[in-house]
């Protein structure tokens, strides 16, 4: 394998990333399934590819595994390249969304098909299969056969079988897919904890925006075969970099309008006219025509028709009571219309077509460009 | 209710089990026994397993069948898994080529197989040209030539069953064996094999049975040097009309093939679960 067409290794001092993802693509006839795609996950870090079916997260990360051989670019592990390695020569720990456990073996010849593979058998073998499966807390169901367990238990043994092998890298997909909500929570809490204590560094492709948002070092939203925006769950929560991200991480007030630097300081003008400050250092990022988006939780409200300065009035048009929260939909005077979430503690009751008013710290306000006016 | 109008639908078949199935058997065993002068007797089973000579003929299929099915198992599991594999298009496509051979007749392929292996046939011909052997090698006449020509005929019925296993096993199941490290020869003896057993069985039993009791390939291929079993109760049925000889020689026959696969499935673990596998 040689490395000319990718950048060197790495940079002299610098340990090497243990995932070096370099212009990747890969196209299934006609479809181009990804572009481009560069993408590097540090030692012990939980890199998280999300996105909707069909985006590519799952092909990149077959690409990883080495069950897809992507058309070019270039794949490194640990700084070794590895383009072109079958998938039996790497180092990694791969679990299905099936889970793929093999129905005729027990818990345990599951376990240990991938020592064996490998040649590691006899004591050292059963140590350390004794040794991940109480790490996964399967001790004492190593007789079981998969059948025999719950989808939380196969879910274990998956994770067990992947983990026995001191893989570089762990890949999942779609790991809690399978599982019902509540136990989802649970074992979501189990993988983030089994990866911090294990420090293994991992890659998670999933489409729930809730379970990349917790469980994440790192979120990598993708569409269409491309990467649209990397970062921390927070920061791409609270900053994304388009209305793609913003709709498909949790849910968002879009304002379309124009940005208006007359005056004193920038506002923003919606199409219905209302009138909002702007962060100013955010807002010449943005073209004339622009996209203001407000988080729901990040909206303040009020009971009464008169509203304090720097507020909105408007009316109550939907009160959904939904246990812990409570979402509004308010209809301002100007016409604009938007989605309000608050929590109980400190709630008023409002009620349907009452007057209300609402208010927001200009910094929760995010401008992006209008792409749909630019073209 | 249910059950009453279940019975109505399975008399059909049942009935047609007992009168062209279980009757003939009977009628078979009956005869076998009724000895020249009148009477009954084991006479004509004593001719046919004590004479070296006829004998003879009981090794030689179960042999032919034996080697016929092994490199059916042999041939069938790459074709199988290709067509389990491929995409719902490709698979239509060798589903037919597979099956195509099917709607010739025996008669007509035995023909083909003499025309094709014959002394101065295709095959032949060209090892001749090519001056790979000095003078033609036999095959028509030789078990070889049988052996030939029944795996041809038989050797969808053993791709079959092993293509509906193979289909029932999730691709991921492979996929998660090539992460863990495993080759192709790793993941065939310790994955596909155990998993495809019940198809295996199937197949096996399937073409076994075939094979014991074929008929028209040995008539043109094996002549009357390769001492088939099928060719023999002919012979003696229409051309010497010993009925009760022949009745004796099937009966023989097929208490051996009933016993070999009774055999078989004890030992490699359920016939009920592999016909399971063809009938889905």
């Amino acid at each position: 394998m040689g490395s000319s067409a990718g950048p060197p290794v790495a940079a002299p001092g610098i340990e090497a990333p243990d995932v070096e993802l370099t212009d990747i693509s890969k196209r299934f006839g006609a479809t181009e399934v990804l572009r481009g795609i560069d993408l590097t996950v540090g030692r012990g870090e939980l890199v998280c590819l999300l996105g909707p079916s069909g985006c590519g997260k799952t092909t990149l990360l077959r690409i990883l595994a080495g069950l897809v051989q992507p058309d070019a670019g270039r794949v490194r592990i640990r700084g070794r390249d590895v383009t072109g390695v079958p998938a039996y020569e790497r180092q990694l720990g791969l679990v299905f969304q099936s889970y793929a456990l093999f129905p005729h073996m027990t818990v345990r010849d599951n376990v240990a098909f991938g020592l064996d593979a490998r040649g590691i058998r006899g004591p050292e073998a059963g140590r350390r299969i004794a040794r991940v499966l109480e790490l996964v807390h399967l001790g004492g169901l190593d007789r079981r056969y998969p059948r025999q367990l719950s989808g939380g238990q196969q879910q274990r043994v998956a994770l067990a079988r992947a983990l026995v092998l001191n893989p570089d890298v762990l890949l999942l997909d779609e790991p809690l897919s399978n599982l019902d909500a509540r136990l989802r929570q649970e074992v979501r809490d189990e993988i983030r904890a089994l990866q911090q204590e294990t420090g293994i560094t991992t890659v998670l492709v999933t489409h729930d925006q809730e379970e990349a948002l917790t469980m994440s070092d790192r979120i990598v939203v993708l569409r269409a075969g491309v990467i649209v925006q990397s970062g921390r769950p927070l920061d791409v929560y609270g900053a994304p970099r388009d209305l793609f991200v913003a709709g498909f991480l949790g849910d968002a007030n879009t304002l379309r309008g124009r940005v208006d630097p007359g005056g004193d300081g920038v506002v923003f003008v919606t199409s219905c006219g209302l009138v909002v400050g702007l962060d100013a250092s955010r807002a010449g990022a943005a073209g004339p025509a622009a996209i203001l988006l407000v988080r729901p939780e990040a909206i303040e409200i009020g009971r009464g028709a008169a509203a304090p300065v720097g507020a909105f009035a408007g009316v109550a048009t939907v009160v959904r009571y939904r246990g812990a929260t409570v979402d509004l939909g308010v209809r301002l005077d100007t016409g604009d219309e938007l989605r309000v979430l608050k929590t109980l503690p400190g709630y008023q009751d409002v009620r349907p077509n009452e007057r209300i008013w609402v208010r927001w710290d200009v910094r929760d306000g995010v401008l992006l460009p209008d792409e749909t006016a630019r073209t | 209710m249910t059950t009453a109008r279940a019975w109505v639908l399975l008399l059909p078949a049942t009935l047609f089990l007992v009168v062209g199935f279980a009757g003939p058997i009977v009628f078979l065993g009956w005869t076998s026994l009724s000895v020249k002068d009148g009477g009954f007797g084991l006479e004509q089973y004593r001719r046919f397993l004590l004479d070296p000579f006829y004998r003879g003929f009981l090794t030689e299929t179960v042999v032919i069948s034996l080697v016929t099915t092994a490199v059916c198992v042999v041939l069938a599991y790459p074709l199988a898994y290709q067509l389990a594999r491929t995409g719902a298009r490709a698979r239509s496509v060798l589903l037919m080529l597979l099956i195509a051979p099917l709607m010739i007749g025996d008669v007509v392929r035995g023909y083909g197989w003499l025309i094709a292996l014959g002394d101065y046939g295709v095959l032949n011909q060209l090892l001749l040209s090519a001056g790979l052997v000095a003078k033609p090698i036999r095959l028509i006449f030789t078990p070889t030539g049988v052996v030939i020509g029944l795996v041809q005929v038989l050797l969808p019925f053993m791709v079959l069953p092993l293509a509906a296993a193979i289909g029932a096993i999730p691709v991921d199941l492979e996929e998660a064996a090539l992460s863990l490290g495993a080759r192709q020869g790793r993941i065939f003896r310790k994955v596909l094999l155990p998993l495809t057993r019940p198809g295996l069985a199937a197949g096996v039993v399937i073409v076994f049975a075939l094979a014991m009791g074929s008929f028209a390939i040995p008539m043109f291929l094996g002549g009357v040097r390769v001492k088939i079993v099928g060719p023999l109760v002919f012979q003696q049925a229409m051309l010497t009309a010993d009925w009760p000889f022949a009745a004796a020689i099937s009966s023989v026959l097929f208490a051996t093939s009933l016993l070999l696969l009774v055999a078989y499935t004890w030992l490699g673990g359920g016939a009920r679960r592999g016909l399971e596998v063809v009938g889905r």
